[in-house]
């Protein structure tokens, strides 16, 4: 899959596989190392392969080191992928046999308290204490992508999800109910970067990387002050400040929804709306077509699937340069794209037009 | 051991955080703190994350209050029968001392802010137990 990610991602560019020099990847469960995707493609070699391990708080940082990557002159291109059998092979939360769990995760892993959702659910309540927020906000956030999945034949879920079907969903870690959590999938994503005089030539009308702040830190799950908020709080003014945007000036954005309220925490810290508001704002029509910012058109990881946070980046692509169909939105000339959770995670602000 | 079926997971225990996991097995909570500044640990550490000082471990009072909790209700591994609480304690003993642990209490019956005791349950010799706590 990553292989026939990368060569279709060449393909559309117009470019050959040649022009490509440098690859890189991040992963937390499984993976295909650079060299063997590149070698697999039939590229002898790299000027630049790299492989970290971690999760969807790289997304924005690989993209952007990527494009360092080119700037300091190590490589003419650069493809940022991320495959994995996220269905058919590793699952998270999968347990078979003893268990054992090193470096920081080993204190919880005699309470079984030691996956993605029981982490953010734990977040999540803090965030109801401090501001009221409820299952209903949280349930606009899974509704709302779900319909806008309906128009993406890439996602994994299409169906109607309504609130009573959102309330109705089995408790995974309250308050997550199974509606909260991302739907797990096989697949691969493959991001081209290049440099402008490269862009000047592709077949593509190019998407312009405006400005990415990331913040990466060793708080973990529990020791990073207040817990209702992740890293947008720190990476959204550091944002907004560089690159002179506001949130106002974004048509599109594709915000991290490994679960619901990884949303609802990051549109806060970007500064869609003030703590405890993004109930409000989904179920007002704010966060869709015809509103302020239409968040994740593609329906998400929520619904359409799990890759690791690069399908946003592939979507916020196909918005900017009008290539999105039934769920193109109207005149979309600015994307902000996230990923990350925790106090960890960064954003990227991409453009239709030369910046 | 005796049964795989119901030992919970284990932790891969490491020369820093020994000290933590022999206290629990005896049915002790301690936890890592700076001997020069006196700053508590995140998570057990050689050196203090502060001032760079050599740290050791200090019996704590196991009282504090909930700061927030999940009611895990999906089975994920084996140990412990669904549903149950697991709550993220600060402790009284320091600022932002959290120490995550099941609380034996039935769902209804918690809330964020409600006042909990370390209460160690299961003993076990082939086995580390986890942080338990009861509602004081």
């Amino acid at each position: 899959m990553a292989v026939d990610a990368c060569r279709q991602a060449i393909e559309d560019a117009g470019l050959d596989r040649d022009d490509v020099d440098g690859m890189c990847t991040y992963q937390v469960n499984d993976s295909a190392q650079p060299v063997d995707v590149a070698w697999a493609m039939g590229l002898d070699e790299l000027a630049w392969a790299n492989s970290m391990a971690s999760g969807g708080n790289l997304v924005a940082d690989q993209i952007q080191t990527a494009a360092a990557v080119i700037e300091a002159g190590m490589c003419k291109s650069v493809i940022v992928y991320r495959s994995l059998n996220g269905r058919s092979g590793y699952r998270l939360g999968s347990v078979e046999g003893p268990m054992q769990v090193d470096g920081p995760f080993q204190f919880d892993a005699p309470s079984g308290f030691m996956v993605p959702p029981q982490w953010f659910a734990m977040w999540a309540r803090r965030h109801q204490h401090l501001y009221g927020s409820t299952s209903e906000d949280l349930g606009q956030i899974a509704t709302t992508f779900r319909k806008h999945a309906t128009a993406n034949p890439h996602a994994f879920r299409r169906e109607p999800l309504t609130m009573d079907d959102y309330l109705a969903g089995r408790w995974i870690a309250e308050p997550f109910r199974v509606y909260d959590c991302t739907t797990e999938v096989d697949g691969a994503v493959a991001i081209l970067i290049t440099s402008e005089a490269v862009a000047a030539n592709c077949k593509q009308p190019p998407v312009w990387l405006v400005a990415s702040e990331n913040s990466q830190s060793g708080a973990w799950w529990d020791q990073w002050p207040d817990v209702s908020q992740m890293y947008a709080s720190v990476v959204g003014p550091r944002l907004w400040k560089k690159s002179g945007l506001t949130p106002a000036d974004m048509d599109v954005a594709c915000m991290y929804d490994c679960f619901t309220f990884t949303v609802m925490a990051t549109m806060e810290g970007f500064g869609f709306c003030e703590q405890g508001g993004v109930g409000e704002f989904f179920a007002s029509g704010r966060a869709t077509y015809g509103g302020d910012v239409v968040v994740n058109p593609h329906g998400g990881l929520l619904s359409e699937g799990y890759i690791h946070g690069l399908n946003h980046h592939y979507e916020a692509a196909l918005q900017l340069r009008g290539a999105a169909g039934s769920r193109q939105v109207s005149d979309a000339s600015l994307a902000l794209v996230s990923a990350g959770g925790c106090a960890s995670g960064g954003a990227n602000i991409y453009s239709r037009e030369r910046p | 051991m005796t049964s795989t079926v119901q030992v919970p997971p284990q932790p891969v225990v490491d020369p820093e955080s020994k000290p933590f996991w022999e206290a629990l097995r005896d049915g002790r909570l301690v936890w890592c703190r700076c001997a020069e500044c006196g700053s508590w640990q995140s998570y057990p550490m050689e050196r203090c994350r502060a001032c760079a000082g050599a740290t050791r471990f200090v019996p704590v009072s196991g009282r504090g209050v909930i700061y927030s909790f999940v009611v895990v209700r999906q089975q994920l591994v084996p140990g412990r029968s669904v549903p149950y609480v697991m709550a993220l304690v600060e402790l009284d003993d320091g600022e932002r001392l959290r120490v995550p642990g099941i609380i034996n209490a039935e769902p209804k019956q918690v809330a964020v802010g409600s006042r909990v005791q370390f209460s160690p349950r299961q003993r076990h010799d082939d086995y580390y137990p986890p942080v338990e706590f009861d509602l004081a």
